[in-house]
């Protein structure tokens, strides 16, 4: 495919040689014609002052024929000559021949006006041609009459007798410029055709390694094999044969190298899409999983919100159906005690006081349930108010006092600040204290003393129930907190107690935000201490979060 | 004397409260249920009325209401019931009676609400 690329080279060889030689031409040619021209005119001035002495005689004798017509002949036969015009000095026309018709070159004399002295040469258009005309005068010397009788010689003077005028055409110089021009046009020719060739060469030798350079460039572009490229004679070209060569071999180890790169990317990247659609298959399994997970949820919470409304019906229900029978077993062990119905024997009044003593404490068991079930269920609520602790102590003591004296026990009320005030729920409060005098009471032996104590410590408030009882052993201290718990259980036979007493206790002072702890040593005694806050509300949250933590051994 | 519609449904309840009315020197009239109770009342005068309020048929709520409706402030209702939950107390206050005690119930204090709404 010979492209444009060879064309743009050779034209521009072509022209780079061609049009020089065109120029010189040019100007050899114009050049020659002007030289030719001026020796052409040259050469008709010259015969005109020939014929200038030549025809004196002819004209001084005025014999024009005898002496002027050889003259004109001989003038004609002159190259180019086309007409001869002899005038006399007052510038008539004495004698004109022409090559062809006479009266143009006539008329074209009488419009030259030439004074006579001078000489005058021009051109002239004459039918369409161009003519040289050459006009001089013809001078003689002339004697004065007399002087010529004293024969003095410097009495001649130089007259003008006439007047010759050439007209001249220049057509053999156009013949001859024909020639020249033919010549050089011919020349020309060859010149040309030599340049075309040699520049046809040079253009090849050129583009045609360039062209195999740019197939192999566009060959590689394709990303086809290159072609293999012949040596260009060109040793520049040779170079950069040999470089596209070179580069070729690089160029295609990189591609090489890019293509095993590009399939070890395809690889990755295909490993990458299976791991990417199998990391997305995983997630949407989470998804679902975790979808299936939130409506298990949403519907084990549901169930447990069911769960929750049934426990607190049930508690209702548990509730209202053990009052119902315990109003009658309570409600006719007093009326029997109070001997409403008759009579009663002292062994009577034992067994219906048992039977009372267990309606109570059904009845207790029964309060304490719904209690604890509230407060694990966060219905509690605490109804604080601000008293002070000598008042508190003193109900109690009063409250307290005939339970102590079936066992012939003592109770040692000490308060350091007789003035000290608590912020709580007062019956929760008192709740607890009698539930711990309640334990200190039951697990202590007859004509024992209970020591109830109160203070502060900037903090807290604190209360302390201090007994001389059997003791806690202290494996079992966590324990006692938790519900339905008692230490033994021979002691639990012979102590009555719901079990939940102190699980009760303990979720009171959290509700209240406070602390029960317990120290014991066994066979000597135990003590209770309660600490509560002197802000209530304050610490209520953490103790909340607390009292959930160990919700689960509570219950347990 | 006064004279005590007692509307319970528990036999043995009935004799205890007619047992502790009568050691009262009350006179107690026994009715099982609302309707029974609402007949009672219309048979003959009542003073006070000791109602239980989970009853067969018309409950508690219905008969405190009626004899609120029909009877005016003339005749105490004491209610005595096992409901004991939290709002009970309330919700007892709010269909007419005047005073509510919760089984199961202390002989004496039986005594007391009774003789308070007597001489109320």
């Amino acid at each position: 495919m010979r492209g444009s690329y060879f064309r743009t080279i050779f034209v521009k060889l072509l022209l780079l040689a061609a049009l020089p030689a065109t120029l010189f031409s040019a100007f050899f040619l114009v050049e020659t014609y002007r030289v030719g021209e001026t020796h052409f005119k040259r050469a008709t001035d010259m015969l005109r002052t020939t014929l200038s002495d030549s025809a004196k005689e002819g004209l001084l004798t005025g014999q024009v024929h005898h002496y002027l017509d050889p003259l004109t002949d001989s003038a004609l036969l002159q190259p180019g000559i086309s007409a001869v015009v002899f005038s006399d000095d007052k510038g008539k026309v004495l004698l004109c021949r022409a090559k062809g018709k006479e009266l143009p070159f006539r008329k074209a004399f009488q419009s030259l006006k030439a004074s006579a002295q001078q000489t005058q040469s021009g051109e002239i258009d004459l039918s369409g041609k161009r003519y040289y005309y050459s006009s001089g005068p013809v001078k003689a010397w002339r004697l004065q009459n007399s002087e010529q009788l004293f024969g003095l010689e410097k009495q001649h003077t130089e007259v003008v007798v006439g007047r010759v005028t050439l007209f001249a055409y220049p057509g053999m110089l156009f013949a001859a410029l024909k020639t020249r021009i033919i010549q050089s046009l011919f020349a020309l020719g060859i010149l040309l055709v030599l340049v075309f060739l040699v520049a046809l060469t040079i253009a090849r030798g050129i583009t045609r390694p360039v062209e195999e350079l740019v197939r192999g460039f566009r060959a590689l572009e394709a990303g086809d094999e290159p072609p293999e490229i012949p040596d260009p004679r060109d040793s520049e070209l040779r170079v950069l044969t040999n470089q596209f060569r070179r580069s070729t071999r690089r160029i295609r180890d990189l591609i090489r190298e890019k293509d095993s790169y590009s399939d070890q990317l395809m690889a990755t990247a295909s490993e990458l899409e299976e791991l990417n659609a199998s990391l997305e298959e995983k997630v949407r399994d989470r998804t679902h999983s975790l979808k299936n997970a939130v409506e298990m949820l949403e519907l084990s919470n549901s169930k447990i919100q069911e769960a929750d409304r049934l426990k607190s019906e049930f508690l209702a229900n548990m509730s209202h159906e053990l009052r119902t029978p315990l109003n009658a077993v309570i409600g006719f062990s007093e009326l029997l005690l109070e001997r409403i119905p008759g009579p009663v024997t002292p062994d009577q009044e034992s067994c219906l006081n048992d039977i009372l003593n267990a309606g109570r404490h059904l009845l207790k068991l029964i309060n304490e349930i719904l209690d604890l079930s509230k407060v694990e269920a966060g219905k509690m609520k605490l109804n604080l108010s601000t008293r002070k602790i000598h008042d508190i102590l003193t109900d109690i003591q009063t409250m307290f006092r005939p339970i102590l004296s079936r066992k012939n026990q003592r109770l040692e009320v000490k308060l350091q600040d007789p003035e000290r005030k608590v912020y709580s729920d007062q019956d929760k409060l008192a709740q607890i204290l009698i539930n711990l005098l309640n334990n200190a009471h039951k697990f202590s032996d007859n004509d024992s003393t209970i020591r109830l104590t109160a203070g502060s410590d900037g903090e807290n408030n604190w209360f302390t129930v201090k007994d001389q009882g059997v003791g806690i052993p202290k494996e079992q201290l966590t324990k006692i907190f938790e519900a339905f718990h008692q230490v033994d259980s021979d002691t639990a036979r012979k102590q009555e107690g719901t079990g939940l007493g102190l699980t009760l206790c303990r979720r009171f002072s959290h509700l209240m935000g406070g602390t029960i702890t317990v120290e014991s040593i066994e066979g000597e005694g135990s003590t209770f201490t309660l600490r509560l806050p002197m802000d209530p509300t304050l610490s209520t949250l953490d103790q909340k979060k607390e009292d959930l933590a160990d919700g689960g051994s509570a219950c347990g | 004397m006064a004279a005590v519609l007692v509307v319970e449904d528990n036999p043995a309840n009935q004799r205890l409260m007619d047992l502790l009315l009568k050691s009262m020197g009350h006179s107690a009239c026994l009715a099982s249920s609302g309707e029974e109770g609402l007949e009672k009342l219309m048979e003959s005068r009542y003073d006070i009325v000791l109602l239980d309020m989970q009853l067969p048929g018309m409950d508690g709520f219905e008969m405190g209401r009626r004899v609120r409706d029909a009877y005016g402030p003339s005749i105490r209702i004491l209610a005595v019931t096992a409901l004991a939950m939290k709002g009970d107390r309330e919700r007892v206050l709010a269909n007419g009676c005047d005073d509510y005690l919760e089984k199961p119930v202390s002989v004496v204090e039986l005594r007391k609400k009774i003789q308070k709404l007597l001489e109320a």
